[in-house]
């Protein structure tokens, strides 16, 4: 089974953390583990991770350069595990990275919310 | 803003935000926020730029800049500062502060459609149906999820459950991963047919009125339908 | 009526008094109280047309417009020859303590600036405010910039002094306070509660690391300052009625010749405490001087009173040890000392004194040892310390036990760090690697090179020098010598053909049990490499 990888999206994480004393980083996590045998974390993750760029309305201002240069740094983390399925939980993210992954010539990156990949999972 | 004539400071009036709750004042300008910044350089911004400027009195040129609308607010500015300063709180309320017709892109106009209509795209309710049930239809004849119907303005269900307006227009394929596990789950659910929409671009224009209005009708739609828990992946 | 004294000394009949401090700063006049209140009599040499404050008027004896010409003799009975006015007068005293005022002077040449109406140093400000001299501050929009450690760090205890004057101005009707700072150590206590009362307060800060504003003075009397700011990446400019310069800190004009004359080691500043964190707080090198307040460096004012109470206990304490057992068992053997004094130049504690023989002064010695190992003549003994044959024995253990086959090494190691940190590990229940003999030194400085070759010349394969850090020996240049010495052993020791990676020199601290053995284990495991040579050989 190929590679996949997770990425903590800001709001679920850091921003939960702040505003809520929360952040979601362990219940995706146990999911990954129930649903895929092989993946790997990004590298930094949880509350260090950096955003993909397109959160905060950006994919709707029309700043389109700007949005794809600033999630140069994920699509990099993202090669740098080798990962050919990226799994996250969050519309903006998701919209984000296929977006952009043309740029970055990562096309086969398959991305996945995280529900999916449970619905995925499911066997009827 | 004309960089080779000098600013007059005596011509600026640093106290204008002092009841601003962010604590842009206690900057040190040690440019961690800087450092970590993801579009640090785009547009010659940087977060400490933007906080010392309103530290300074010059928040009409932060206004009128793009640097709070090429910020995600994704926070690692705020974490890695030693002071504390709440500076994707503050890029927020930068944003406010530009007039609706002068926002980038469609936020302002999306915003207004769903505080008249219910939902970002102006979605007329029988279409909005008509696309639940034609992908419900879809999902019914896959191996497994016969008889599966989208159960609208279900009185008394367990959970209600929001919808991201991506998905009732250019992405139907990614209403169908929730309704399988739902189905898999013998699940009681439920859709509203008004006020549907689970996004609330309020938040991205630094409109708190808009936001509460939307939320709130989420929680009228869990009274109206007798529903005590939400699901909102939005 | 004048008397000749024997020594020719002109003047009054002497004075005694048990302690002698030199300065009347708040805090010698403190310090003073303080010992007077316990009994103890104090003269102060104070500085010319100052006078005593109530709380000891009529309680010492007071002395204006003094210099101190000589002193000699030794804790406990130090005689002072002293200039006052035209006569002089001899005193003797059992302690000293030094607590001049530091000298405080505006950087006006850090900003560019001369000194003029509308800029003003910081004491002046203090002056200012203090006797609510701020009429010419107040005003409708007066603006003050206030300038703070530019080109040079600002002192922490100056800059939360232009902070809170920075307050102070701010709280003044119609007026505006800029404060303009370089790299500022808000981490000191309080600065960092400062700047912020001062932003709250309305205070506009700018921070400058590399390029600095220029300031221009206008013909009106007012500035112009032109700056580009780094976070901003903006020009500004900024036109103020008052500049107000922070001050630098040194020790006063005649420190250096009270340094000089009581023979006291003094830092790379120049204040009358060397950087050795032995001889905090009061201590000097030294057996009864003390030193306090802006004598040793630079303190706030509620530092140097803290100081002052500090300085009273210790000499207290020093007072009442004064009866006890004299540390020193260091003796001069007469028939072989050559009067080459080269223990009176080394000695760090001015220990030794020179008369009709060269004897050391017992209340004054250490203990240190290191006029021993510098002796030309092998003349100085010190009472319980054989290092030559305690290696010996050492030595001889080391080749008794046959089942040794490591390396056999000799660590020679100072009782204050290296002694303390084998303790350390024995009580840890740990014990040091085979094949290695410990001789505990009473300091860096007491080896002699004669006892590393001695190492060498009784069987050892390797050996260690252990002394403390720079700035931490406890007789100021022990590490410093013993590192000399130990070189020019190497040197000889590449001589005869011995490799000289066979004598180490560590620097290890009291509290380094586990590093201490590591460095052993490290330097055996290079032995080894030098006694098998052929090991290498065979991959090469």
């Amino acid at each position: 089974m190929d590679l996949a990888t997770y990425h903590d999206p800001c709001n679920y994480g850091r921003k939960a953390e702040k505003w809520f004393g929360y952040g979601y980083f362990n219940e995706p996590r146990w999911i990954m583990d129930q649903c895929l045998e092989n993946w790997v974390d990004l590298h930094p993750n949880r509350l260090h991770q950096t955003c993909c760029g397109g959160g905060g309305g950006t994919l709707t201002t029309g700043y389109n350069d700007e949005r794809i240069f600033y999630g140069r740094r994920k699509m990099d983390q993202i090669r740098a595990t080798g990962a050919r399925m990226l799994i996250l939980p969050c519309h903006s993210c998701h919209g984000q990275i296929n977006a952009i992954k043309k740029t970055y010539e990562m096309d086969d990156l398959v991305v996945k919310y995280l529900w999916e990949l449970v619905a995925d999972c499911l066997i009827f | 803003m004309a960089e080779n004539q000098p600013i007059h400071i005596e011509a600026l009036n640093p106290d204008c935000c002092n009841q601003w709750l962010y604590q842009q004042d206690a900057c040190l300008t040690c440019a961690m926020c800087a450092s970590v910044c993801p579009v640090a350089g785009v547009d010659n911004y940087d977060p400490r730029k933007m906080v010392r400027m309103v530290s300074l009195g010059m928040v009409d040129q932060v206004v009128q800049s793009r640097w709070p609308w090429i910020c995600t607010m994704c926070g690692k500015c705020e974490q890695s500062c030693p002071m504390g300063i709440d500076i994707s709180d503050l890029t927020r309320k930068i944003r406010s502060l530009r007039e609706g017709k002068h926002v980038p892109g469609i936020l302002s106009k999306g915003l207004a459609a769903a505080l008249e209509t219910g939902n970002n795209l102006s979605l007329p309710k029988e279409d909005f149906i008509f696309i639940l049930e034609d992908v419900g239809d879809e999902v019914a004849e896959e191996p497994g999820l016969e008889g599966f119907t989208v159960p609208i303005d279900k009185k008394g269900a367990r959970i209600l459950t929001t919808i991201h307006n991506k998905l009732v227009n250019t992405h139907t394929e990614d209403l169908k991963p929730w309704w399988r596990i739902f189905h898999a789950a013998g699940e009681d659910w439920t859709i509203a047919s008004d006020n549907w929409e689970g996004t609330t671009w309020g938040y991205f224009t630094g409109d708190d009125e808009a936001m509460k209005v939307m939320a709130g009708r989420i929680v009228e739609n869990m009274r109206r339908l007798e529903i005590d828990t939400l699901l909102w992946p939005e | 009526m004048e008397n000749k004294a024997e020594n020719g000394v002109r003047g009054k009949e002497s004075l005694s008094a048990e302690v002698m401090i030199f300065g009347d700063s708040v805090c010698a006049q403190r310090i003073a109280a303080n010992l007077v209140d316990n009994g103890i009599g104090v003269c102060l040499a104070a500085g010319n047309g100052s006078s005593p404050a109530s709380i000891i008027q009529d309680r010492v004896q007071w002395l204006s417009d003094t210099r101190l010409n000589h002193c000699h003799g030794f804790a406990g009975n130090f005689t002072l020859q002293i200039d006052h006015g035209h006569n002089q007068l001899k005193k003797t005293v059992q302690a000293i303590v030094v607590a001049e005022d530091d000298s405080r002077s505006p950087n006006y040449s850090q900003y560019r600036l001369t000194p003029g109406l509308r800029v003003v140093g910081l004491s002046d400000l203090e002056e200012k405010l203090k006797h609510s001299m701020t009429e010419s501050f107040s005003g409708t929009d007066t603006r003050i910039v206030l300038l703070c450690g530019w080109r040079k760090d600002a002192h922490p205890s100056v800059a939360r002094r232009m902070l809170e004057g920075c307050l102070q101005l701010q709280a003044q009707p119609g007026v505006s306070t800029y404060f303009m700072t370089g790299n500022m150590k808000v981490a000191s206590a309080g600065s960092e509660e400062l700047v912020h009362k001062a932003k709250q307060a309305g205070t506009v800060f700018f921070k400058f690391t590399g390029v600095f504003p220029t300031i221009q003075p206008q013909e009106n009397g007012y500035f112009t300052i032109d700056y580009p700011d780094e976070s901003t990446r903006n020009t500004f400019q900024l036109t103020a009625d008052w500049v107000v310069v922070d001050e630098t800190i040194e020790p006063a004009n005649h420190l250096e010749l009270l340094i000089q004359k009581l023979g006291i080691d003094q830092d790379h500043i120049g204040f009358a405490q060397s950087d050795n964190v032995r001889r905090l707080s009061n201590f000097t090198n030294r057996r009864g001087i003390f030193v306090a307040g802006g004598s040793r460096g630079v303190l706030s004012h509620a530092e140097q009173l803290a100081d002052a109470d500090q300085v009273s206990l210790n000499v207290l304490s020093f007072l009442g040890d004064l009866d006890g057992e004299p540390l020193a068992g260091v003796t001069i053997k007469q028939g072989l000392c050559a009067r080459c004094l080269t223990c009176v130049r080394l000695c760090p504690h001015r220990a030794i004194e020179v008369g009709s023989r060269i004897t050391v002064i017992t209340e004054a010695c250490q203990s240190c040892g290191i006029c021993t190992a510098g002796c030309p003549g092998r003349a100085i003994e010190m009472e319980g310390v054989h290092i030559g044959l305690e290696t010996i024995q050492r030595m001889n253990h080391l080749l008794a036990i046959t089942f040794v086959e490591k390396p056999r090494i000799v660590v020679f190691g100072c009782m204050r760090s290296a002694g303390q940190s084998h303790t350390l590990i024995q009580v840890s229940g740990q014990a040091l690697p085979e094949g290695v003999g410990f001789v505990e030194i009473p300091c860096g400085g007491t080896i002699a090179g004669r006892h590393l070759l001695g190492a060498f010349e009784a069987g050892a394969d390797g050996v260690m020098l252990c002394i403390c850090h720079t700035d931490n020996c406890q007789s100021e240049i022990g590490n410093v010598v013993a590192r000399k010495r130990a070189e020019s052993t190497r040197d000889l020791l590449a001589s005869a053909g011995v490799e000289t990676e066979r004598l180490r020199i560590v620097s290890l601290s009291a509290n380094m049990g586990n590093e201490f053995v590591y460095r052993i284990k490290a330097f055996i495991k290079d032995i080894v490499l030098l006694n098998n040579p052929q090991k290498e050989n065979k991959n090469g």
